[in-house]
């Protein structure tokens, strides 16, 4: 049979084991605000009886471990689902920010300075004598051209944000994923299997800053270590507690200004180069990021470049078999052509270095108005008629241009496969709305999804205050009753003495 | 109950809902503000690009209107003046027949000469009016004076040719005719015929010069000759007068047809563009009662806590 000191052990467990418990309903108070954290339990056990004779008695209680209380598939999952969410938001933010600017407000949108341009050249059939017509000619030819470059320039601006950004990205990435890679060595190292809960916590906050910034997928191997690749599942970023370096340079293949040595990204594997991931990050800011750059903006810099293309070679192509006011041919002038860019026009009225292969890129930055026109306005050829400067028939037919149809080539085949100039303009209107629509959309939805992810989460991981409150009370009145036990077995112990102290 | 409920003020959703509504109002004060359903090309991509094609469609028309107002105005022009000629050549008919009278001496016709002499310079003035800058009656040579007076009738610098505008979608009207079909009765650029073309029987000044010449010289069978000539030369006049005259209905007509086109164009337009103000507003009024009431709910709720029941 146990004796008196041994009781006092007993007592001794039972005020340890609550205090080591209340400590950690401490820790759950303390913690009730921080973001990510994962609300830890005691587990409490009976300690290994002792025998007498035939009797098994108790030796009291050990904390045994603390947990923390979490589901790794759903952390997993609310990290992947925070790389779409943030990809969502950059691209819907990327394209609403150059949406306003396509919006037609009835006097300065891209369709109106179309028409005007137009129009100019019915008001110039309609008086081909008057220097002040002709003089307006150029001036929305000229407005045509400021609309179209600014919206261009626009669009770039949008793109060289979207490319610093990539830089940026970059950095922050790489310092997460050393910061990953060194708690995974320390939560591999715990002494016992889930016991550093503050490490996965910390962990998994530094997880989730990273799928917003790139699109990642993520696992647990057998030793509790985050593996980390990007979301096309092509190159490692984190594997056990080594982190491999993302870098980001410059790519010189296409000249400026058409591209202002956009940077590629790569990873560095330890291999012999590192890998170009540029194509192979689909989610997170960088994702959207390189997205918006290479191929949403773009696009729609492709759209102005062929209509502009499509206006100066069919501008140039009618204007050139036409009569200048003082009663001369046009064709083989140095005023033959409305527009010029910046290497000599050929035979289909389009500079020589825009080619259709390519979309026409580079029309918009190249295009101006032909400078012998502008010094005098009166070589604009309204008439097809030597001789005649009353002549109308070239102005007319250079003003019913805008209700052609395949006079822009979107296919980049080099013939004309469109509608009317402003039925392109509506088309890239309706495409940028359209864009704008699904990115806002498929943002809403990843906010829902995440915040059900979130909120599943919190009910399994967030500390509540009325548990712990409950939790404390009943530590407290546990701390107590030992205590108390141990006040018991100390008066015992005292009245043993007394009875034998004489 | 087999999931664990955690603090509501805790929840994500209630945050996101809160800005949700927040957003939504953001949304319809400024449509509110801005009376347009249309602020963003996202909030309805087909409508914003249906505005825009129609609104070319507008424009299209406005230019075209535009247009026909150039055309009238020009038109109006030749008319006035061809009414001018009209009333000289009736004029001179007076002053041929007076010259053809029984009664009359030699010396009373050269007395009508000097009057015939000032309407010919003022025909040759009509026929050189200019109009925004062009010679109405010089064809497509619209910078060159096209009448020049000679002793036995004017020379033409002009050409034959029309000018027309477009009025509508592969819709164009002549807005002019030229000198030589008015003065000379045919183009002058061809080889005359008896009745067409500078010195014939058609040609205006030439007949006006054979009057004074016949007046002047007291021969009667070339006083004759002259005012027979002029007799059907008014009849040209009042022919194209007439084809002018209808040019400008026909143009009146299909103004007003296009005004009303865009007029209905723009009706729908504005279907597509301009807010529902009672729903945008109750929409407003509703988004804000939810809004009240969850942050409401929200600062009660937050207040709760076991901990405030323990001494």
């Amino acid at each position: 049979m146990p004796g008196l000191t041994s009781s006092l052990n007993i007592g001794l467990s039972g005020l340890q084991a609550a205090q080591g418990a209340l400590n950690v309903v401490g820790h759950n108070i303390a913690n009730v605000s921080t973001p990510g954290y994962s609300r830890q339990r005691v587990e409490l056990s009976s300690n290994q009886p002792q025998t007498f004779g035939t009797l098994e008695y108790g030796t009291g209680v050990s904390l045994s471990n603390i947990l923390g209380v979490r589901d790794k598939f759903l952390e997993m999952q609310i990290t992947q689902s925070t790389s779409r969410q943030s990809g969502a938001n950059v691209r819907y933010a990327g394209v609403e920010g150059v949406s306003s600017v396509f919006q037609d407000d009835g006097t300065s949108g891209l369709s109106s300075l179309v028409q005007n341009y137009f129009r100019s050249f019915q008001q110039l059939a309609a008086r081909p004598e008057d220097g002040s017509v002709r003089t307006n000619v150029v001036g929305q030819a000229q407005s045509l051209i400021n609309g179209l470059k600014s919206r261009y320039q626009l669009l770039e601006d949008q793109r060289t944000q979207a490319d610093q950004n990539i830089t940026t990205t970059v950095t922050e990435i790489n310092t997460l994923t050393a910061q990953i890679a060194s708690l995974n060595d320390r939560i591999s190292s715990e002494p016992v299997p889930g016991a550093d809960s503050d490490g996965r916590d910390q962990r998994q906050a530094l997880a989730n800053q990273l799928a917003k910034l790139v699109g990642i997928q993520v696992f647990e191997d057998n030793r509790s270590r985050l593996q980390i690749t990007l979301d096309s599942g092509v190159a490692v970023l984190v594997s056990g507690g080594t982190a491999y370096t993302m870098s980001a340079a410059p790519d010189n293949s296409v000249p400026v200004p058409l591209d202002n040595n956009y940077k590629r990204v790569y990873v560095d594997m330890g291999g012999a180069a590192p890998v170009d991931v540029t194509t192979l990050i689909k989610e997170g800011s960088l994702g959207a990021n390189l997205e918006l750059r290479d191929t949403t903006l773009r696009g729609y810099e492709a759209t102005l470049d062929e209509l502009a293309a499509g206006i100066v070679g069919q501008t140039n192509l009618l204007h050139r078999t036409g009569y200048d006011l003082s009663g001369a041919a046009v064709a083989a002038t140095a005023w033959q052509d409305v527009f010029l860019g910046t290497a000599a026009n050929g035979a289909n009225g389009l500079p020589a270095t825009v080619s259709a292969a390519n979309n026409y890129r580079g029309m918009v930055y190249a295009m101006t108005v032909n400078a012998a026109i502008v010094a005098s306005p009166s070589r604009l050829a309204a008439a097809s008629a030597a001789n005649s400067p009353g002549n109308n028939v070239n102005a007319l037919a250079l003003a019913n241009l805008q209700n052609a149809v395949n006079t822009v080539d979107t296919n980049a085949d080099g013939a004309g496969d469109s509608g009317p100039f402003h039925t392109v303009i509506s088309s890239l209107v309706s495409t940028i709305g359209t864009d704008s629509q699904r990115y806002e959309t498929t943002s809403t939805t990843q906010d829902n999804l995440l915040s059900a992810l979130q909120t599943q989460r919190d009910r399994i991981s967030s500390v509540d205050l009325d548990e712990e409150a409950t939790a404390l009370l009943s530590y407290q009145r546990g701390y107590q009753a030992s205590a108390r036990f141990i006040s018991v077995i100390d008066q015992l112990t005292a009245q043993l003495i007394a009875q034998f102290a004489t | 109950m087999s999931l664990r409920t955690v603090n509501p003020y805790m929840s994500y959703q209630v945050l996101l809902d809160l800005q949700r509504t927040k957003d939504r109002m953001a949304n319809l004060s400024e449509q509110i503000a801005s009376g347009n359903r249309l602020n963003r090309l996202g909030e309805d991509p087909t409508a914003s690009a249906l505005v825009l094609n129609f609104d070319h469609s507008i424009e299209q028309n406005k230019a075209y209107i535009e247009q026909a107002d150039s055309a009238a105005s020009f038109l109006q022009t030749t008319e006035t003046v061809l009414q001018s000629v009209n009333d000289s050549i009736i004029r001179l008919l007076e002053l041929g027949a007076r010259g053809l009278g029984t009664g009359i001496t030699a010396a009373g016709r050269q007395a009508i000469v000097p009057e015939i002499t000032g309407m010919k310079s003022n025909l040759i003035s009509l026929a050189n009016t200019q109009s925004q800058g062009k010679y109405v009656f010089a064809g497509t040579r619209t910078t060159t004076v096209p009448f020049t007076s000679t002793a036995t009738g004017a020379t033409y610098a002009g050409d034959h040719n029309d000018i027309s505008l477009d009025v509508a979608v592969s819709t164009t009207v002549k807005t002019n005719i030229p000198g030589d079909t008015v003065f000379f009765n045919g183009d002058a650029t061809a080889v005359p015929t008896a009745t067409t073309g500078p010195g014939s029987s058609g040609d205006l000044f030439t007949q006006v010069s054979n009057l004074i010449d016949g007046l002047n010289t007291n021969n009667t069978a070339t006083i004759q000759t002259a005012f027979d000539n002029l007799r059907t030369i008014l009849g040209n006049v009042n022919s194209l007068l007439a084809d002018v005259g209808g040019r400008q209905a026909s143009l009146q007509q299909l103004t007003e047809v296009t005004k009303n086109y865009n007029l209905s164009l723009q009706t729908i337009q504005t279907s597509y563009q301009s807010l529902d103000y009672p729903t945008a507003i109750m929409d407003y009024t509703n988004a804000q009662t939810s809004q009240q009431a969850s942050l409401s709910v929200l600062g009660k709720s937050s207040s709760l806590n076991l901990f405030n029941y323990l001494a």
